[in-house]
């Protein structure tokens, strides 16, 4: 066992629930033997739509930096062989199915289902049938781990240097609690006005696209690219690039529109 | 074409200058008071507005950190035996430097009467900011010295003559970019080279264009990053090779956060060929790197 089961929530059973801050959070395990309790080694699957596999969770806190809405906390697991600590998802309702965690995650312990999806009974067959996760995984992981390789090989040692005389004290933190509180509402607006879901896709309007790749820089699925266009399809704007989503791998996460400075991209019903 | 956000055409990060819009427009009226009188004010500016939009739109797959920037240059004012009031973003708002600068006049004056009235309530006589664009903006936009009778400071000013001592863990060779803000609009070149020579172990040589004929970042005011800027970057950052430096050096959190994003991009698209063997960084993250244990 490597990753976490993606089929988690139909071949696992319910075992039990920990008080998260809003809502519990749901624990699976394969059966009532696989799990312990907190303090001995079976641990299983912790939450539904952010789910951990904390018997893989090595604990290196790569999603609680990632996440940008503060999902994650520290929770104490003595006896766990795999680590003494595990991320778990405090406060599971906020999460923006960004996906940042999930694609940073060392171990793929991290699974973020869309809450859309849970519970709907074609999840499990359609990806049986036609693979569209597998589809996903396989077209993200070379870009994803050539990136990460490339990064975590050479990091800044002067940043580090400085970061840990930084660490040293503790220093008068300067907004940023208040800066991902504004962020978080504005993506919980800009969500709530949108439909999303695997039934839906991004869609560009070339007329509007300025060609700014922020859309790109946004997208968790590598399913935006930027083709260039001969010089008599230019609109009023200034790039000749314009924008062009992937069906195959838009999951209709609606990021890109969030992105998007001149509401160029609109979510439409798939076909 | 029409357009129903409120927002002017800011692209490279449309959060970001988004989330500053929506801060400038919630009207606070309350009143505020600090627990006690300072003598400095330090002024971070957006570090952390612009950690949280890096973050989420993966340009931190280096490990560019902004708010380090914030925190390195309390320690050092802390190091330098200045206690300075934090005017931190809970209590102020954005200098609205680039609002300014894009023609959202209404944003920036929004910022500014709400900045102007928590500094006449927070007492300081010094303001000293980590940030170019700040620095200038409260210096001559606010005109701070002749409206509040408030000095503004960049906080390598701050620092200079203050017997400080650093020593690198290692002999490096450095060069300092100058920021367009300090350099040719408050034209201050000596304050950060001055610093630069305190720190025992580093070499500072200059880069072709250097002082008030520098080499623009290519992204002021974050008004647009398309080729033709990130050509003038990636000139700027060619430069550096030539020179056989290990680190460049800015003072402007967004010198630092546009280069950085520039030798990012370039790493993760090897097959590009273009490639910088060297680091971008704050000159107060360098120099808190470089801080020796006060005995």
């Amino acid at each position: 066992m490597t990753e976490i089961d993606k089929n988690f929530m139909t071949t696992y059973a319910k075992v039990a629930t920990y008080d998260g801050d809003d809502e519990p959070i749901q624990i699976w395990a394969k059966d009532s033997d696989s799990y312990g309790g907190v303090g001995t080694d079976k641990l299983g699957i912790w939450g539904s739509v952010v789910a951990v596999d904390f018997d893989i969770c090595v604990a290196d806190g790569a999603c609680i930096e990632a996440c940008p809405v503060d999902v994650y906390d520290w929770i104490d697991t003595p006896n766990h062989p795999a680590s003494d600590k595990k991320a778990i998802m405090t406060r599971e309702p906020d999460c923006i199915i960004c996906r940042a965690c999930e694609e940073v995650c060392p171990v793929t312990a991290v699974l973020i289902t869309d809450p859309a999806d849970i519970g709907s009974t074609d999840v499990v067959a359609e990806v049986n049938e036609d693979k569209p996760a597998e589809a996903i995984v396989e077209m993200q992981t070379p870009v994803v781990a050539e990136a990460t390789s490339l990064f975590f090989k050479k990091p800044n040692k002067w940043l580090i240097a400085a970061k840990e005389v930084l660490a040293k004290e503790e220093l008068p933190t300067t907004g940023i609690e208040k800066a991902k509180s504004m962020f978080k509402d504005l993506r919980k607006k800009t969500l709530d006005s949108l439909p999303r879901g695997k039934n839906y896709q991004a869609l560009v309007d070339n007329e509007k696209c300025i060609g700014c790749t922020q859309c790109v820089y946004f997208c968790n699925f590598a399913s935006i690219d930027m083709i260039s266009w001969d010089l008599k399809a230019r609109t009023s704007q200034f790039e000749s690039k314009k924008a062009l989503i992937l069906e195959d791998t838009c999951t209709g996460c609606t990021l890109c529109v969030f992105a998007c400075p001149v509401e160029a991209i609109t979510m439409e019903a798939r076909v | 074409m029409s357009r129903t956000k409120p927002y002017s055409r800011t692209i490279p990060h449309p959060l970001f200058e988004r989330l500053i819009v929506e801060d400038a427009m919630n009207e606070e009226k309350d009143s505020w008071k600090p627990e006690r009188l300072h003598e400095y004010g330090y002024f971070p500016g957006c570090v952390d507005f612009m950690d949280v939009e890096v973050k989420f739109t993966h340009l931190n797959k280096g490990d560019a950190d902004h708010a380090s920037i914030a925190a390195a240059s309390i320690k050092l004012l802390n190091y330098a035996d200045i206690d300075p009031l934090i005017l931190d973003m809970n209590i102020f708002k954005c200098s609205g430097h680039d609002q300014l600068w894009q023609g959202q006049l209404e944003v920036f004056d929004a910022l500014k009467e709400h900045n102007m009235r928590r500094l006449k309530e927070s007492g300081v006589k010094i303001i000293t900011c980590s940030c170019a664009e700040c620095y200038r903006t409260f210096a001559v936009d606010y005109d701070l010295p002749g409206t509040l009778g408030i000095k503004v400071e960049h906080i390598t000013q701050t620092l200079q003559g203050r017997g400080l001592k650093f020593k690198a863990p290692e002999n490096v060779k450095v060069a300092y970019h100058d920021p367009c803000r300090l350099g040719r609009m408050m034209g201050e070149y000596e304050a950060p080279r001055d610093l630069i020579q305190l720190v025992d172990g580093a070499t500072m040589v200059e880069l072709e264009n250097n002082k008030e004929r520098a080499l623009c970042c290519g992204v002021s005011s974050m008004m647009y990053c398309n080729d033709a800027t990130k050509a003038v970057r990636r000139k700027r950052l060619d430069q550096g090779t030539d020179a056989g430096i290990d680190l460049m050096l800015g003072g402007c959190p967004k010198c630092y956060m546009h280069m950085q994003c520039m030798l990012n991009e370039e790493r993760m698209n090897p097959d590009e060929g273009h490639h910088h063997d060297y680091e971008m960084m704050d000159l107060m993250q360098f120099l808190v790197a470089c801080l020796e244990e006060k005995n």
